[in-house]
């Protein structure tokens, strides 16, 4: 009777894996993302019927209906600007022969590493009328829509980039090589590789997108209004109130969800394959008589996109060096755990809830739509509902700690973990694991001992990405980081106000040191797998 | 002889359109029953059922006389059927080597290590793979990768083995030497196998009765002699007169 | 190789757990909104003469987050500072009004002057600043130096002035006072006046700074902090405390308030009194250029006296609610 009622209990808890795996991460981000709207919602409710009728007027008002089209027509042209510079780098630099490739496409992907800001500051030390090459002309420039395109353009560019050259890298030999048997290399590209992997490129797009609208500080720097700035406005200025700030953010939540939508209705069946990280020889395509052309273009590129870092380097070097250790405190001690950490939460809730989307479980779709509206709100908003959620008595062992910092982290850049790893785990056969749970192997098991070690390369590439994003962040760590913890991104921003600008130019150098060093400890791990 | 694996008046659906359409078989224990049908009849459907990875619309299920699938439920999951599968593209894991592919599938057994090494051994040696147990699956030939796959369905020693089309990309002599082992094998362990395939001479090479599917359904169950001498239908007699 | 680098991104992590081991047992949180550059050195010289440690949490400019202010607010269930220490006297009313201040008088508040504290404790002035033009003597003759706040709307100057966005920082206080002191109809007016008039708006009054030195603009409207940190830099600057003939120049003390149900408040006045002290106030104005309050704290040759100056007349609690009144319409002036 024992043994077989342990049996009993061991197979129901077996077969339970699955399921509690996949709610466990949606309780997660829930918790991480979903509540803290909802008590937003509260916030705006609690204000009664007029305050909630005076926040739609708001809302609806021309003045902010105005701001938000100029928000997306910001966003909108940066997303195509990167989209139209982004792809053909990916190309050049993650598929033919141009020279020096993998050194240019590293400085071309720096920017990345770096808050927007710093760059525009970098701009403006460059432009700006007084700047290093700058005059009246070129600050007009600067200080317009134009120029926060072009500055949000080059910071964002190297993610499409990135994306494509990783999904290139990922195609299916045999799918390239029976176009090459009958079609020019362009024609390759442009007919057979490019239309593989547009889902990777959509997903790219997305991402710059979210992170191209909710950006706020270079617009304001730049002098363009935008939607971003209306709802600080409703937090940051004298008269605190959250629940017209969330109001603010329910059409950049409706707009998501119609980006969602269009996704998933586009994209269909094919939203995330083509994009692994096979480490077999890809073919390399010969750029013959335009590579003395495309070399110079590539590398003028990358070295254009580092220009401002250099104009911080200038800067930094007027006697910043020397004093940076006087103000660093513990502040890339804390960039490291928090990242480290989040990126290891993320990559997590990744492998879980990315395989569910691969494998078009039931639910996960609604985790990954949790995830992206996550990414999508301002994290302000995010913030402040993570404050409310959690600054209780009760909950201090959380919010008194570096706890809160990676929730606001896992919720801000989950979708990062679930993206990479469902479009990594859709390039290998579902038979991989169906005969795996055929011979008797449960969920975990079939995780651990087979999808993990078969895309161990894809899931330190996810943990590099959203160790990168974290590292970077600064809107979201800022609002609720434990008193005395804070990250270098931080430091760097609270040391700007009437800080010595040649040490803030010295902290953002040593902080783009930092995640270089961290991305190429990963990366050489990474390089050094051996084909399967 | 009682059956192992019962269909019952099965139906299944993908995206609206109609797979399998009252299919009824039965795998009797013992035999190596071979599925023959076109490209696109459900065959492989009737696989993933039967392994659990798929639930009926309507119909029963049952292994062992117990119920494992019925009207849109999984009851038993595939882990806990007992069953063994070789599947078209084989599904080797990539970054296991041989006998790490066969020592996966041992793992869900409560075994010493020693008789679990003895059975690869002895698993391989009789796919005629004896000491490639350190190599990988891509460090191997086709026919090879072949022989792996069906090792790894043996180590385990599962009550049925199921094969989809698993010959369908070898040429005609590794073929040959495929089924010919395949069929002592089974042979030997006087184990139940279930075929599937679209070709009539590997279904008549290898399997003792042929069930013969068309359109998502059972048309006729029979020995090859049976089935010659009384076709169903005109697609039966197509099908089975030039073996 | 893979083992070794693993090691090393191991010990990237580890390396991060041990730069960030804590301090003993005595600590003290506060959050401020002094710039950090200022407020930090005056924590650390506080940890080494008292052996308490100091958490603190900074402020960005105010474009860049909701303010250590908000921070607060949303906090006030459970709150996790013991003292603030704000830039300017408002935002303690804020907190005031929120019900979040324990009254405290410091013996050290002896000597600071009555109208720059609250008789009661809850809030206590100190190291002040003032509302200044600072000006670009390239691009504006001697002859022609701005020397009032209603030069921003001067046609004169039109397109070629700046002041940070009145919703966040000090602007949103002197703006307030100006509807407090000139009443909404003028103060409206005058605003819309610096509107048409093209005044650049930018995010922080550092930005102003920043365009002012560079020559986008030919004077800007700033703190006495920013400015005394541009003449630092040598550049070719006038620092102007406007309309000492007219309605005086907007003076803003620091302020330090005792938060209430703070996890520490025994180290939270320790921390006050020595925030309060004539010392700290000195090194406020050695190095951020504050105006001392006390006319016992000696006052640094490039800082102009308290007493040197006329001052705007100002009900920092009236300012207070000015603020919060004007909130719609200054987002409507600004468009958002």
């Amino acid at each position: 009777m024992a043994p077989e009622l342990g049996r009993s209990v061991r197979t129901s808890l077996k077969r339970l894996e699955e399921p509690l795996a996949l709610y466990s991460v949606g309780v997660v981000l829930c918790l991480v993302a979903l509540v803290p709207f909802l008590f937003l919602v509260g916030e705006l409710v609690v204000g009664g019927p007029k305050a909630m009728s005076q926040s739609l007027a708001i809302v609806t008002s021309f003045r902010l209906q105005r701001l938000f089209l100029d928000s997306f027509g910001l966003a909108l042209a940066v997303t195509v600007l990167s989209l139209l510079v982004g792809v053909p780098m990916g190309v050049l630099l993650g598929k033919t022969d141009v020279a020096g490739r993998s050194l240019a496409l590293l400085l071309y992907a720096f920017p990345i590493f770096v808050p927007p800001f710093l760059l525009a500051l970098g701009w403006f030390y460059l432009l700006g009328h007084q700047g290093f090459v700058g005059n009246e002309r070129t600050a007009a420039v600067l200080f317009s829509p134009f120029g926060a395109v072009a500055v949000l353009s080059l910071n964002f560019a190297p993610i499409v980039t990135m994306f494509v050259a990783i999904g290139l890298q990922g195609i299916d030999q045999t799918l390239e090589e029976a176009a090459r048997l009958v079609a020019p290399p362009w024609r390759v590209v442009t007919h057979i590789l490019l239309p593989l992997i547009w889902p990777a490129v959509a997903t790219a797009a997305l991402v710059v997108f979210a992170l191209a609208f909710s950006e706020l500080a270079v617009p304001m720097f730049l002098r363009v209004p935008n939607y971003p700035a209306a709802i600080l406005a409703r937090l940051s200025g004298m008269q605190y109130d959250p629940g017209e700030a969330f109001a603010l953010v329910l059409p950049l939540l409706g707009l998501s969800l119609i980006l969602l939508l269009i996704e998933r209705r586009f994209l269909g069946e094919r939203s995330f394959e083509v994009f692994g990280l096979h480490s077999i020889e890809a073919w390399t395509m010969p750029l013959k008589s335009w590579k003395p052309l495309m070399s110079p273009v590539c590398w003028f590129l990358a070295l254009f996109s580092i220009t401002p870092l250099m104009a911080l380097a200038v800067r930094a070097s007027d006697g910043g060096f020397p004093a940076v250790f006087q103000w660093i405190g513990s502040s890339p001690g804390y960039s490291l755990l928090f990242g480290s950490i989040s990126a290891t939460v993320i990559v997590m809730i990744g492998l879980v809830a990315g395989r569910a989307v691969a494998r078009k479980t039931r639910g996960s779709r609604y985790c990954d739509a949790i995830a992206v509206l996550a990414f999508v709100a301002p994290a302000s908003v995010l913030g402040v509902g993570l404050i409310a959620v959690w600054s209780h008595p009760a909950t201090q062992f959380v919010y008194g700690s570096m706890v809160i910092v990676i929730l606001g982290l896992i919720a801000r850049y989950g979708v990062i973990g679930i993206r990479t790893l469902a479009a990594t785990i859709a390039q290998s056969s579902p038979h991989l694991e169906e005969s795996a749970a055929a011979f008797g192997a449960g969920f975990f098991r079939r995780m651990t001992q087979i999808l993990l070690p078969m895309h161990w390369r894809g899931v330190v590439a996810a943990w590099l990405l959203a160790l990168v994003f974290c590292l970077r962040d600064l809107d979201t760590v800022i609002l609720f980081y434990p008193p005395g913890m804070e990250t270098l991104t931080i430091r760097i921003f609270t040391l700007e106000a009437n800080g010595p600008e040649a040490v803030v130019a010295a902290l953002a150098l040593l902080h783009i040191l930092l995640t270089v060093g961290a991305l190429g400890a990963g990366a050489a791990l990474l390089l050094r797998g051996r084909p399967r | 002889m009682s059956a192992l694996i019962d269909l019952e008046d099965i139906w299944l659906c993908y995206g609206g359109r109609p797979v399998l359409s009252g299919l009824t078989l039965s795998v009797p224990e013992g035999e190596i029953l071979a599925l023959l049908g076109p490209s696109g009849c459900g065959k492989s459907s009737v696989l993933r059922l039967i392994l659990g990875l798929t639930a009926p619309d309507r119909g029963v299920i049952r292994l062992r006389g117990e119920t494992v699938s019925e009207h849109g439920r999984i009851i038993c999951l595939p882990e806990e059927r007992g069953l063994a599968v070789v599947f078209q593209d084989l599904a080797l894991w990539p970054h296991l080597t041989v006998s790490g592919n066969l020592n996966f599938v041992l793992g869900s057994k409560k075994l010493p290590r020693e008789e679990k090494d003895l059975r690869i051994t002895n698993a391989l040696r009789h796919v005629g793979l004896a000491g490639m147990e350190h190599r990988y699956p891509t460090a191997l030939s086709g026919g090879e990768r072949q022989r792996v796959a069906i090792a790894r369905a043996l180590v385990l020693d599962p009550d049925a083995i199921l094969l989809d089309e698993p010959a369908s990309n070898l040429d005609v002599i590794l073929k040959r030497d495929l089924l010919r082992m395949f069929r002592q094998i089974l042979k030997e362990r006087e184990g139940t196998a279930l075929y599937v395939t679209h070709d009539p001479r590997e279904a008549a090479s290898l399997g003792d009765h042929i069930a013969i599917m068309e359109k998502g359904q059972i048309v006729q169950v029979g020995e090859l002699r049976q089935l010659r001498a009384l076709p169903a239908n005109d697609f039966v007699r197509a099908l089975v007169e030039d073996i | 190789m893979q083992r070794i680098l693993v090691v090393v991104l191991l010990g990237l992590l580890a390396s991060g757990l041990l730069s960030c081991s804590r301090g003993g047992a005595q600590e003290v949180v506060v959050y401020t909104s002094v710039d950090q550059v200022f407020s930090e050195p005056i924590f650390r010289a506080f940890e080494r003469e008292t052996g308490i440690a100091v958490r603190a949490v900074f402020d960005t400019e105010e474009t860049k987050s909701t303010g250590v202010l908000n921070r607060l607010i949303a906090e006030a269930r459970s709150p996790r500072t013991d003292v603030f220490w704000s830039g300017d006297p408002v935002r303690p009313f804020v907190l005031i009004n929120h019900g979040l201040v324990e009254a405290y008088i410091s013996p050290s508040a002896t000597a600071i002057p009555p109208s720059f504290k609250a008789a009661d404790g809850t809030w206590t002035g100190f190291a002040a600043r003032a509302r200044v033009l600072l000006v670009n003597k390239h691009r504006v003759p001697s002859q022609d130096t701005p020397r009032s706040i209603e030069d921003l709307a001067n046609p004169r100057w039109k397109g070629q002035a700046a002041m940070a966005n009145p919703l966040f920082g000090t602007t949103t206080m002197h703006v307030a006072a100006l509807f407090a002191t000139w009443g909404e109809a003028r103060a409206g007016r005058f605003l819309e006046q610096v509107k048409a008039n093209n005044v650049r708006i930018a995010s922080s009054n550092g930005e102003v700074k920043r365009l002012v030195i560079a020559g986008e603009s030919a004077f800007g409207l700033l703190d006495s902090d920013d400015a005394t940190d541009a003449l630092n830099a040598g550049v070719a600057v006038e620092v102007v405390y406007p309309d000492q003939d007219t309605l005086g120049t907007l003076v803003m003390p620091t302020a330090v308030v005792l938060i209430r149900g703070g996890p520490h408040p025994q180290n939270g006045r320790k921390l006050i009194d020595y925030l309060l002290s004539p010392d700290v106030e000195a090194r406020m104005a050695g190095t951020a250029g504050h105006m001392p309050l006390r006319s016992t704290v000696p006052t640094p040759a490039h800082v102009r006296p308290v007493s040197a100056l006329r001052m705007m007349p100002a009900d920092y609690s009236r300012v207070t609610s000015e603020i919060e009144r004007i909130q719609p319409w200054l987002r409507n002036w600004v468009g958002l």
